[in-house]
């Protein structure tokens, strides 16, 4: 801070603010834009599409909903992503607060090892599993989708675990356990509040990552259809636009509910002031 | 004594250091095994059997059993591979620091400005990755596309008079389309980083008569820098092995290593030239991460 | 592998008779003039099927349980190299493979699949006659696949763009006018073949050494025109239908032409005058099938008009190689899809073939990617 600088003491902060939230909002504009883009076919009148729009129509919708085939791969793989999301993050979570509150001797090599399967291309993954499962051929799909899965995103949720739990304040885990509490119960009444934010992030990377995933499923999925598999599926054809359908049923549902959750925090914040 | 850490070479003279000690070590065994074991049986023993196949050779579509580095030679000495992985290598790199640049502010945004709407913005962020991928990198052909909306656009704004036609199937879609699928992979530790920093902390920069950018440079940015590196490490290990996207938006023109992999594996039918290539990838990017690790030295406050 | 033995003892006779009476205790409605059951193996099942899409149509699947009583799991596969990759793994038993017919030697020299007896499948009598005693669904002397759909591949192109007098000089592809402007699929054998083949190579799949390698300059030489080489057939086709392409070439010409004039695009496939190369789909039996009577069964069945005229108009469009489709097709349906062309398009062109050297091709293809 050298007292050379010639700038203003206090400089009004509200401009930095309004420049900060316009880029913000331009950001989540190109996260959405290709949303946008796939709700808008969901409505067009057309078996491909593409500008220019042919009209507008509910067709899509219904065609989505009375395919069987279709609704039940949502299902499956809405069960099967969040069972690999909750595994993986049960498995990562004692992982990351080693990692970052104990001296690790080989730390960089089980980092290194952690991070491995993400280099791998999934190609590799896939064959190397569905060999691994030929001695036990009757995992070969819901449970191998699982332990695929969670294989890939255990990865990264320790990493992400990792480096939230680096900050925390070990003095007070430390306190806590100088007033003699036990491991258990400093880390369900201190621990897991503290670090619930991440480790929901973490539950919903690795929900998102598994469900979309097809690459590594079709080699273990056996007859089992996830989603994903279905819409690569149909990609031999052209991609319909029952697809796009689904997809932003996904999105508009996903949406509401977390505008749901937002208003429900904002009234518990308020009755709690 | 408890909480200290633990030399290798403290004596354990007395019975509550030697506890504790043994605790460490329980804590240590505990928590990483779950993890490690489920690693060893569903990641390393795989890639020990695709390590195995890497000695082998594939003869007429059959395997052929005998041991030979033949494969590891071919991969050094045809160019081809090393033009791929330089390829690939570049392409990382410039997608994680593009990323990086535009993940600061929206995540320090998120953890700041944001108050209470913090964890709907978060999960926004989050939601288009419901959708399947192959479906957002359709979208981005549709948006890219020479009769896409972006060229009609600017076509009808008057803007330009022909198409571009290098937004689409080109080297700059394939980075569009990267950076787009990972930003949400900085978004995230950067917030979780910058979420750390104490406003009073920044008041208290600002107080010094700081600039906001000046408490930003000084301050904020150094103590994200640990969210700023994992994010970076990610985006920079998915860039490398990732296949979706250059094949669906980079019209097949250029050869990433990605993509040489699954040749070898797929038309080529050459499971251990396949293997050999995973493997030598692997072994690369473990060192590049291994030395960039060591700068993501814990930082715990105390 | 034949189902008859040559002594018809009495002994054996009466085995026969029991397991036909054992056979319609169990099957309800059973031809007994259809002489693929007449075999003394029983059928048993549930029938694992590993094939392209359109196999697991409904219809189909009940068609065959109705006929035989068992069930049919379908596993659908993108490409050939996923096929053989799955089944080369092992883990699950498939029945029944569904590789193209260039895929036959790959899939044979692999040891992954069991010869056929044309005995056992009576309905491929009822095939056009150019497609019997092909060679390609043949390795060493033996008929492996029994043929399901076809296609050709030329010239498919936007007519606002590339008129049909323009398309039928094969060389129009590497004309500047259309840079940036094809889009193809990523089906080495094929585009190596026909470049050999318009390049006036009489026998193209014997194309090696000095006559691969101008192949390959001549297709490095396309690449200015190539808007985007493609996994997988949906995305050429939007290329053709959203105008990011003029023209497609190759890449299963005629269902991508079906496709465009479906979604209302003014598109046509033009075969050039130096030739198409017609592409083939075939079912495989897997070695080491535990049902292997029933796997016969199916090939017998999904060769047979009925089940065949299911393919050719399902959720999507494609011709197939049985002629007596035409009884359960309208006349319509059979004109769109070019069925009443087949002799026309065996007289300009041949099943493109599988190359004799493979290796070579897959190298020099690498090296045409990496251009």
């Amino acid at each position: 801070m050298s007292a050379g600088t010639v700038k203003l003491g206090r400089p009004n902060p509200a401009k930095g603010g309004v420049a900060l939230t316009a880029y913000t909002a331009l950001i989540f504009a190109f996260l959405y834009l290709p949303i946008a883009v796939i709700i808008l076919f969901a409505f067009d009148d057309k078996p491909v599409p593409g500008l220019p729009m042919a009209g507008l129509t509910l067709d899509w919708f219904g065609k989505a909903f009375s395919d069987p085939d279709l609704m039940a791969s949502l299902f499956v793989s809405i069960k099967l992503a969040l069972s690999s999301a909750v595994l993986a993050t049960a498995i990562a979570m004692p992982a990351a607060m080693v990692l970052a509150w104990r001296e690790v001797r080989l730390r960089t090599l089980v980092m290194c090892l952690l991070l491995a399967p993400i280099v791998v291309p999934q190609i590799v993954i896939g064959l190397g599993l569905v060999l691994l499962f030929r001695l036990v051929p009757d995992l070969i799909g819901s449970p191998a989708i699982i332990i695929a899965h969670t294989t890939l995103t255990a990865c990264y949720a320790t990493m992400i675990l990792y480096s939230r739990l680096l900050g925390f304040r070990r003095s007070y885990l430390e306190a806590a356990m100088d007033l003699g509490a036990s491991d258990l119960r400093v880390f369900f009444e201190i621990i897991l509040p503290l670090a619930a934010p991440a480790l929901l992030a973490v539950m919903l990377l690795a929900f998102t990552d598994a469900f979309g995933e097809y690459i590594v499923a079709w080699f273990v999925a056996g007859f089992t259809e996830t989603l994903p598999i279905v819409i690569w599926g149909s990609m031999r054809g052209v991609l319909s636009p029952a697809i796009n359908a689904i997809s932003s049923v996904i999105i508009v549902v996903s949406l509401v509910l977390s505008a749901l959750s937002q208003i429900w925090i904002i009234r518990q914040s308020r009755s709690s002031s | 004594m408890a909480g200290t850490t633990i030399t290798p070479a403290a004596s354990y003279g007395s019975t509550a250091q030697a506890a504790s000690v043994k605790r460490e070590r329980g804590h240590i065994i505990a928590g990483l095994a779950p993890v490690l074991l489920w690693q060893t049986l569903f990641f390393v023993i795989p890639m020990l059997i695709l390590l195995v196949y890497s000695f082998w050779t594939m003869r007429d579509y059959r395997l052929d059993y005998t041991f030979t580095l033949d494969n590891y030679v071919a991969i050094f000495t045809n160019p081809i591979y090393f033009k791929a992985f330089l390829l690939s290598l570049q392409v990382a790199l410039f997608v994680t620091v593009i990323c990086a640049v535009l993940a600061v502010p929206v995540a320090y945004f998120i953890a700041k400005k944001a108050g209470r709407w913090r964890v709907m913005l978060l999960v926004m962020v989050i939601i288009p990755f419901w959708v399947s991928l192959v479906m957002r990198a359709f979208a981005w052909r549709l948006l890219l596309g020479e009769r896409g909306f972006i060229n009609r656009g600017l076509e009808l704004t008057g803007v330009i008079e022909q198409p571009f036609s290098f937004l689409l199937y080109s080297p700059t879609a394939i980075v569009i389309g990267l950076v787009y699928a990972y930003l949400p992979l900085y978004v995230l530790p950067l917030y979780a980083s910058f979420d750390k920093v104490h406003d009073n902390w920044i008041a208290a920069a600002q107080d010094l008569n700081a600039t906001p950018m000046r408490a930003f440079w000084e301050v904020t940015f150094p103590l994200a820098l640990p969210g700023l590196m994992v994010g970076a490490v990610f985006c920079f290990i998915f860039g490398l092995g990732e296949y979706i996207v250059p094949a669906l938006l980079g019209g097949g023109k250029s050869l990433m290593i990605s993509q040489a992999i699954r040749l070898e594996f797929e038309l080529r039918q050459n499971w251990p030239g396949g293997a050999a290539l995973s493997i030598v990838l692997m072994a690369i990017v473990m060192a590049i991460l291994a030395v960039s690790l060591r700068w993501l030295r814990p930082e715990t406050a105390r | 592998m034949s189902t008859f033995r040559n002594s018809s003892s009495r002994r054996d006779v009466l085995r026969f008779a029991a397991s036909a009476a054992m056979f319609s205790a169990i099957a309800r409605q059973v031809d007994f003039t259809r002489p693929a059951f007449a075999s003394e193996d029983k059928l048993t099942g549930p029938l694992n099927v590993l094939a392209w899409t359109g196999y697991d149509d409904p219809r189909l699947i009940e068609g065959f349980k109705e006929l035989t009583g068992i069930d049919v799991n379908v596993k659908e596969a993108q490409s050939n190299s996923d096929q053989l990759s799955l089944v080369r793994a092992g883990t699950t038993q498939f029945d029944i493979v569904n590789p193209d017919a260039v895929w036959t030697t790959k899939f044979a020299q692999s040891g992954l699949t069991l010869p056929l007896d044309p005995a056992d499948i009576p309905s491929l009598s009822q095939m056009f006659p150019q497609f019997r005693n092909n060679t390609d669904i043949q390795y060493e002397g033996k008929m492996y696949g029994a043929p399901t759909r076809f296609g050709i591949n030329g010239i498919v192109h936007d007519l606002d763009k590339l008129s049909a007098a323009d398309a039928e000089e094969a060389h129009v592809l590497w004309d500047p006018k259309l840079r940036e402007r094809v889009s193809i699929v990523d089906w080495a054998e094929l585009y190596i073949y026909m470049t050999a083949q318009w390049a006036g190579n009489p026998a193209p799949e014997k194309v090696t050494g000095a006559d691969l390698d101008a192949a390959i300059n001549r297709l490095i030489e396309f690449k200015p025109n190539l808007r985007a080489l493609h996994d997988d057939l949906g995305s050429v086709k939007s290329d053709l239908i959203n105008g990011d392409s003029w023209a497609v070439w190759g890449a299963s010409s005629d269902n991508v032409a079906r496709s465009a004039k479906m979604a209302g695009k003014n598109a046509k496939l033009t075969l050039p005058k130096q030739g198409g190369a017609m592409w083939m789909e075939t079912l495989q039996i897997v070695r080491g099938t535990p049902n292997l009577a029933t796997a016969k069964a199916y090939i017998n069945y999904m060769t047979g008009a009925k089940a065949l005229a299911i393919m050719a108009w399902g959720k999507e469009q494609f011709c197939v190689t049985n002629a007596e489709v035409s009884k359960y097709l309208t006349a319509e349906q059979y004109k769109f899809l070019d069925l009443d062309k087949v002799d026309e398009w065996f007289a300009h062109s041949v099943v493109a073939k599988a190359p004799d050297d493979e290796k070579a091709w897959a190298d020099a293809w690498l090296n045409f990617k990496a251009a």
